[in-house]
């Protein structure tokens, strides 16, 4: 039976970035990755490197999302150097679009609570005026009311992160075994786990369930409920045009390549990751609004992605209860949180324990009555 | 919101036959097709060059076999909408349109046939990407639309009867044909000598194919057999064709180089809908799975003519005729058994021809370094640039098929979404894996099939908006997240 | 890098490319008149800045776009011209005022 220290199940952002840092650890590390035609959330990402507006209610996830963007350009030069891959992250700052006045009354609403939750550690965000966010990106709609700025915020190229990333594996040793299906999880007799994929057995010290929304039935096998569900996200492309966005926002932004990403929606459909009708419209609009000017652009190619989501949107970092050295790791902001995930996170496993500093992030913190399932 | 019985995608021989089949049954049609004209490309133009003479002789007679189909589908009394892209299409049987004068606009429709026809197989050699390089049927196009032809020599390389029937019209329009070079050997005849006498039926076919292949030897300077074409280099007008035949390195200059590996089902509607689709190992292609009639897997969703397989024009009129005979009879026009009776003499002819079918399929299919370039530094897929190594390099470390590769290398990605490249993509996943393209997924597709501007999918209607989109008022997006307590929406990230 | 092959059979008129009047006939494409005016020049690729050129002519294959009466990047193969018709080549990525 073939055993590594430490098996990921899950090859997407998160799997793939927790077992790199397992690896730089000298663990014998496994990463296992699933079909040609999964679902990866991975893979339908807006690409944002965003840090402002997050937490409220939740300063463990301010910090934790900051901590990860100012390493980004660190990590983002260590990936590239091990696999040549260079994942085209800019930290330019971010400005975040309202659409009409109840939108940014309520956006300044929650940038003030952020700022009184930081207390003495400090806010950095300030409150734009349509003028304001016109200076920085020419061309705003009428409607846009306002918004807010971040020096803290960038933006990344999701998919030469997950590029990057795969390629960084084998330089660290680790292995990542692609095509494969997990259809048993169970403790060995000795300590450790042993799983059956794809026919196959495994074993291994330290198990990782990294798997999206696959992580639900996989903890399932080990008695544990990890409470996510597929949320649609559409995010629609254009043609190729001139470099004229030097920021990043949240609605709209320009790849290097000169392609305006305009997104994205958010759906409860299911497992559905088809775009529509509906979603088409909807961003066009959302765009267009935003930009006028975008009106005179095509959208040439449009993404459909399943986002992964707790009831509340925040992390589940969570040892298995009753099976130590098994990890339940799930984010929706696998793409932000890629570099604390291959260092903070993956170092704390690689200690076989998560720091109090990410003791928030539980999935207990559901099960408790003073803490509101907000919609 | 418009509303029609049947929705037409394709003015194609497909298309027009579904059209006139469904008028005969009174069922209101609604057809689209992004040129002016209908005709699809065998018959493009077909009308307006009925009234250009010289035009015609040099097209030749079997051409104008469209011209009576064409002229009765424009008196059929269908809604015909020219230059028109349908850009999505949805499982209900409604699809999204976008044209010059109006905009981007919702049909809803009982049955959508789909008539996408084919397109010429990707020729992936090095330098395939260069200026003066087309495909066999582009030339025929620009004759058909234009009246024109390519200045100075032009070399024709690759295989399949439209190879040679580029090459004779080509001729017959005066142009230059300096040399052809075809991947078919004398082995390829030979081995498909007994298909091609149980092909007996459709000998007038045959004997015709027989006249353009010996008028030809005479006309054109320099004909190859066994060519294996290894690369193009130059600048137009001074292009090198480098070949290989008979163990010999060979070349050819050309100020215009045209290449023809055979046709291939266009199925990026089909996919759009996640509809089942079937895998072709003679043609090395990908096709919807129909049944007899051409339901697919949707049954709102009918396809027929070459975008359901290859079969060509006369077979895509039987298979318009049939997708609607099954649509009436479905819909109480027509009974099952006046359906049965309609349809007999259709499926009797198209078992005849599938003799003919086969031995041309034999014949032709695509060698393996058409399917799978040969040189590393070939651009596979266009649009992005990117080479065959680089897609190597992506499937090795670990991209299993042609959905991840486009992930880390951006094949398929590009303005074509893979219509060129997707193919080549998988076999060449297939080729580094040991298994047969069947079992390699496919490039997903996701709408628009078509640029489209957003001004014009903003301000389409798309009527009552559906659960689970949110609408703009909202600014799309709610917060499942802590910000609760903030009115209006808040993006994710 | 195209000649007429018989004599013209439809309207002659007269298209605008680039500012310059170019003859034409009617049902011609906008890919055909930019072959036989620039030939191998037809476009820059917005990829890489490389020569491109039409392949397919038939609305496929995405390299003979063309900006038509002030919009960029349309299919010249399917563009049928007509009098009066303003013409440009697609020279890389566009600028949007």
């Amino acid at each position: 039976m073939k055993h590594a220290d430490v098996i990921v199940c899950g090859a997407g952002v998160i799997g793939a970035a927790v077992a790199y840092g397992l690896a730089t650890h000298g663990r014998k590390t496994l990463v296992l990755d699933g079909p040609d035609t999964a679902k990866r959330a991975s893979r339908g990402n807006f690409g944002l490197v965003w840090v402002h507006g997050k937490g409220l209610g939740m300063r463990p996830y301010a910090r934790w999302s900051l901590a990860s963007a100012d390493q980004y350009a660190d990590f983002a030069a260590e990936l590239r150097e091990r696999s040549g891959v260079d994942c085209s992250f800019r930290r330019t700052g971010g400005v975040w679009l309202t659409l009409g006045e109840r939108e940014f009354a309520g956006h300044k609403q929650l940038i003030a609570r952020l700022r009184a939750e930081a207390g003495a550690e400090g806010y950095r965000a300030e409150m734009l005026s349509r003028d304001d966010i016109d200076r920085l990106m020419p061309g705003v709609g009428p409607t846009v009311a306002g918004g807010s700025w971040s020096e803290d915020d960038g933006e990344v190229n999701p998919l030469s992160l997950l590029h990057a990333l795969h390629g960084a594996l084998p330089t660290v040793g680790a292995m990542r075994c692609v095509d494969c299906t997990v259809n048993a999880i169970e403790p060995a007799s000795g300590g450790g786990f042993e799983l059956s994929v794809s026919g196959e057995r495994l074993g291994c010290e330290q198990l990782v369930i990294a798997a999206g929304l696959g992580s639900k039935p996989l903890a399932a096998m080990l008695g544990m409920n990890v409470p996510v569900r597929p949320d649609r996200g559409q995010i629609l492309v254009t043609e190729r045009i001139a470099p004229r966005f030097s920021v990043t926002s949240n609605y709209v932004r320009q790849t290097p390549e000169g392609s305006i990403l305009i997104g994205a929606t958010s759906e409860n459909v299911g497992e559905d990751d088809r775009v529509d009708r509906t979603g088409l419209c909807n961003v066009a609009r959302l765009g267009t609004t935003a930009f006028p000017f975008l009106k005179r652009l095509r959208v040439v190619r449009s993404w459909g992605a399943l986002r992964v989501l707790t009831p509340d949107g925040y992390p589940i970092y969570e040892e298995v209860p009753d099976h130590p050295g098994a990890f339940v790791v799930t984010a929706h902001s696998g793409i932000t949180l890629a570099a604390v995930h291959a260092r903070r996170l993956a170092t704390a496993i690689a200690a076989g324990q998560l720091p109090d500093d990410l003791a928030a992030f539980t999935s207990t913190r559901f099960h408790s009555d003073h803490v509101a399932i907000l919609h | 919101m418009e509303e029609t019985d049947l929705l037409v995608v394709g003015a194609g021989p497909a298309g027009m036959a579904a059209t006139l089949s469904a008028r005969r049954h009174g069922l209101r049609v609604l057809v689209v097709d992004e040129n002016t004209e209908p005709g699809g490309q065998i018959y493009r133009s077909v009308l307006s060059n009925s009234q250009r003479p010289q035009r015609a002789r040099v097209l030749g007679p079997t051409y104008f076999d469209g011209r009576a189909l064409a002229q009765a589908f424009v008196e059929s009394g269908a809604d015909w909408r020219p230059q028109s892209t349908v850009f999505e299409i949805a499982y209900d049987g409604s699809a999204s349109i976008v044209a010059p004068d109006r905009g981007a606009y919702v049909v809803r429709a009982q049955a959508v046939l789909i008539a996408p026809g084919a397109y010429e197989r990707a020729f992936p050699v090095r330098g395939w990407t260069l200026p003066g390089v087309m495909t066999a049927g582009a030339a025929q196009t620009l004759l058909k639309t234009s009246g024109q032809v390519p200045q100075g020599r032009i070399v024709l390389a690759g295989g399949g009867p439209l190879l040679w029937y580029a090459a004779w019209q080509l001729r017959a329009a005066g142009a230059d044909v300096a040399a052809i070079l075809s991947f078919t050997s004398a082995a390829d005849y030979v081995r498909c000598a007994a298909a091609a006498l149980s092909a007996w039926r459709s000998i007038g076919d045959l004997v015709t194919g027989a006249k353009w292949m010996a008028a030809l030897q005479f006309r054109v300077p320099r004909i190859v057999h066994s060519a294996r074409v290894t690369c193009i280099e130059g600048r137009v007008p001074s292009l090198r064709v480098h070949y290989e035949t008979g163990g010999r390195s060979c070349m050819e200059d050309a100020a215009t180089v045209l290449l023809h590996a055979g046709l291939i089902p266009n199925i990026q509607a089909s996919k759009s809908l996640r509809l089942e689709h079937e895998w072709d190992e003679t043609q090395q292609y990908w096709r919807p799975s129909v049944d007899a009639w051409g339901v697919s897997s949707n049954p709102a969703i009918l396809i027929a003519g070459d975008g359901a397989g290859i079969a060509g024009a006369k077979d895509a009129v039987r298979g318009g005729t049939l997708a609607v005979l099954a649509l009436a009879a479905r819909l109480g026009r027509v009974s099952a058994e006046q359906r049965d009776a309609e349809a007999a003499p259709l499926l009797a002819a198209r078992r005849r021809e599938h003799k003919l079918r086969a031995f041309l399929e034999a014949l032709y299919a695509p060698p393996s370094w058409v399917r799978v370039p040969e040189d590393d530094a070939t651009q596979v897929c266009r649009c992005e640039e990117v080479t065959l190594s680089q897609i190597r390099a992506a499937v090795h470390l670990g991209a299993a098929g042609p959905n991840q590769v486009k992930d880390y290398v951006r094949a398929g990605m590009g303005a074509c979404q893979g219509r060129m490249c997707a193919q080549t993509v998988a076999a060449i996943v297939a080729q580094e894996h040991g298994v047969s393209p069947r079992l390699v997924p496919t490039q997903q597709v996701r709408p628009p099939l078509k640029p489209v501007h957003l001004g014009d999918v903003a301000a389409m209607d798309i009527g009552e908006i559906q659960s689970g989109g949110p609408s703009i008022a909202e600014a799309l997006l709610h917060a499942p997240a802590a910000e609760a307590d903030t009115q209006g929406a808040v993006k994710l990230h | 890098m195209l000649r007429y092959c018989t004599e013209p059979e439809s309207a002659a008129i007269t298209v605008v490319v680039e500012g310059q009047p170019v003859p034409a006939h009617v049902d011609e494409s906008v890919a055909a008149v930019l072959l036989r005016v620039f030939g191998a020049d037809y476009r820059i690729s917005s990829v890489d800045g490389g020569t491109r050129a039409p392949y397919c002519l038939m609305g496929v294959c995405f390299e003979c776009l063309a900006e038509v009466d002030g919009v960029p990047n349309r299919q010249g193969c399917l563009v049928p011209v007509r009098e009066g018709m303003v013409i440009a080549r697609q020279l890389g990525r566009t600028e949007v005022d």
